[in-house]
């Protein structure tokens, strides 16, 4: 019989070294396990990203409704459809594999490469600048076309050009507008404004539901964070004050006033009374729509001295009057992107983008002026690389690209 | 204090002692050497690099490229033509064994 001398340590230093081993065996293993996981996620992001390729190239063929597409026919496939948040085109894309999945949302806006800086309609009156007025891009103007004058004592600076840029001729009317503003939805949730102000926050994701929030009374949206898809309605009116937190959201009543120092990213859809207050910032995207369909109200837009409204403007609606709505911007206001007014705009501060508007006044303490643009300016040439815009006007080739993920 | 062991004990010993670790090296370097290495991962990254480079400059040509031990072939083809869509596949070589395919969608600029 074996004396268990040398057998007993064999076997303590065979089960310590089958113990190091299965360690390293197990470590290695969930390496493995995790670097398969992060192949597989870096495929989906991948399959995705190609996705939203595809589906930015076929957007307009896109619905409303989930379409499964097998891009490269390799069995990678991803789920494609599209929404409208407002005036924004939303595109949803998922990809999936061995069931893992991935999702992407975007806002999407139009790559605008030649697009004019001011489109103003042949009213039979010619557009007059004055003080240090500039203008960079190609304008279609009225058949008067474009000249100097002396207001309130200050001339225009003969020494530089009016336009930098062509300048065509314009039509009778603005351009039709392609767009649609989607604010009213079929399914949703609704919610109480006060259980919102009890938790503080409310988010919701763009792949849900919409969250509605209606109130008849005024809205004072006041030290809350709220973001994603929610719209916060009032038959009355709605106050931001600069506590609130709001991003992505819809802000929808007839009359919005924005407080001072208010910085965020919202769309506003209104019809009778919208007033930004000095050192506002909304963000890119943001959006102003002011849809005036009553004859006997003149609809106004007023954004004060220092704010800047990143994003778009829109003022439309089925007045029978050319300059029912009114466009007010303030000296140091910078409007980044598109506006377009179907009725007058008063303009002292900067636009780098596009205006469309029927015609320009201003009023002084002395006098009103038709067509007059003092110490404001249009810029549509020295933008950002690839600036994306909200479009609005039809019959422009679409070229969709992201603006912003969600 | 350490028992004395007979020859036959101590032979017997080694032997097992031996055996262990003969199999624990044969396991761990199997599922060691089952990972992919750092150039798997490199590669991957060169193929990412190139894609982007394509985008970026807009260049659209079939080439062949030596990356280490692997050859790379790039092959563009259109997707849409009127949408102006590009689609690249990069094969990955390892010798004469095709290592990975990936494809890719690219707008052209107009």
């Amino acid at each position: 019989m074996l004396k268990a001398g040398s057998l007993y340590y064999s076997l303590i230093i065979v089960i310590l070294v089958g113990t190091i081993i299965g360690a390293l065996v197990l470590n290695t293993g969930t390496h493995q396990t995790f670097r398969k996981r992060s192949e597989l996620n870096s495929e989906l992001v991948e399959t995705c990203t190609n996705g939203i390729k595809y589906g930015l190239a076929f957007y307009d063929e896109l619905t409303t409704n989930k379409e499964t597409v097998d891009i490269f026919e390799n069995s990678k496939k991803v789920s494609l459809y599209k929404e409208r948040w407002g005036g924004f085109n939303l595109l949803f894309c998922e990809s999936f594999l061995k069931n893992e999945k991935i999702r992407k949302t975007a806002i999407i806006g139009n790559y605008e490469k030649n697009s004019f800086a001011l489109y103003l309609p042949d009213l039979d009156r010619p557009l007059l600048l004055s003080g240090k007025s500039t203008i960079y891009g190609d304008c279609k103007l009225p058949n008067e076309g474009v000249s100097s004058t002396f207001i309130d004592g200050v001339n225009s600076n003969s020494s530089e050009k009016l336009v930098v840029g062509r300048v065509l001729k314009s039509e009778k009317k603005l351009p039709k507008l392609a767009l649609d503003i989607a604010s009213v939805f079929e399914d949703f949730h609704n919610l109480d404004y006060e259980s919102i102000l009890e938790k503080g926050f409310l988010k919701n994701e763009f792949n849900n539901l919409p969250v509605i929030v209606d109130m008849n009374e005024v809205i004072d949206l006041e030290n809350i964070v709220i973001s994603g898809k929610v719209i916060i309605q009032s038959q009355d009116s709605i106050n931001i004050r600069k506590t609130a937190k709001l991003e992505n959201i819809i802000i929808k009543s007839p009359k919005v006033y924005i407080e001072n120092g208010f910085i965020g990213s919202i769309q506003i859809i209104a019809s009778s009374d919208v007033y930004i207050d000095e050192n506002v910032t909304l963000k890119y995207p943001s959006f102003i729509t002011l849809e005036n369909n009553d004859n006997t109200i003149q609809a106004k837009v007023s954004i004060s001295p220092n704010s800047n409204i990143l994003g778009g403007i829109l003022l439309y609606g089925k007045t029978s009057s050319e300059y029912q709505n009114q466009l007010i911007i303030d000296e140091n206001v910078l409007v980044a992107g598109n506006i377009y007014c179907n009725g007058e705009t008063q303009l002292k501060g900067k636009i780098k983008g596009s205006i469309y508007t029927n015609r320009f006044f201003l009023n002084t303490d002395e006098s009103e002026y038709n067509n007059v643009i003092l110490n404001g300016s249009i810029d549509n040439i020295n933008l950002p690389e690839k600036f994306v815009r909200i479009n609005f006007i039809e019959g422009k080739e679409a070229n969709y690209e992201i603006i912003k993920w969600l | 204090m350490i028992k004395a062991s007979t020859l036959y004990e101590t032979i017997l010993a080694i032997g097992i002692i031996s055996a262990a670790i003969a199999v624990a090296t044969l396991i761990f370097s199997n599922v060691v050497y089952s990972d992919e290495n750092v150039s798997y991962y490199q590669v991957e990254e060169f193929i990412y690099n190139l894609k982007n480079k394509s985008e970026i400059e807009q260049e659209f040509k079939n080439e062949t490229i030596d990356y280490r031990e692997y050859i790379i072939k790039k092959k563009v083809l259109d997707f849409d033509e009127e949408k102006k869509l590009k689609q690249i596949i990069f094969k990955v070589f390892k010798g004469k064994k095709m290592f990975k395919e990936y494809h890719f969608l690219i707008r052209e600029d107009a």
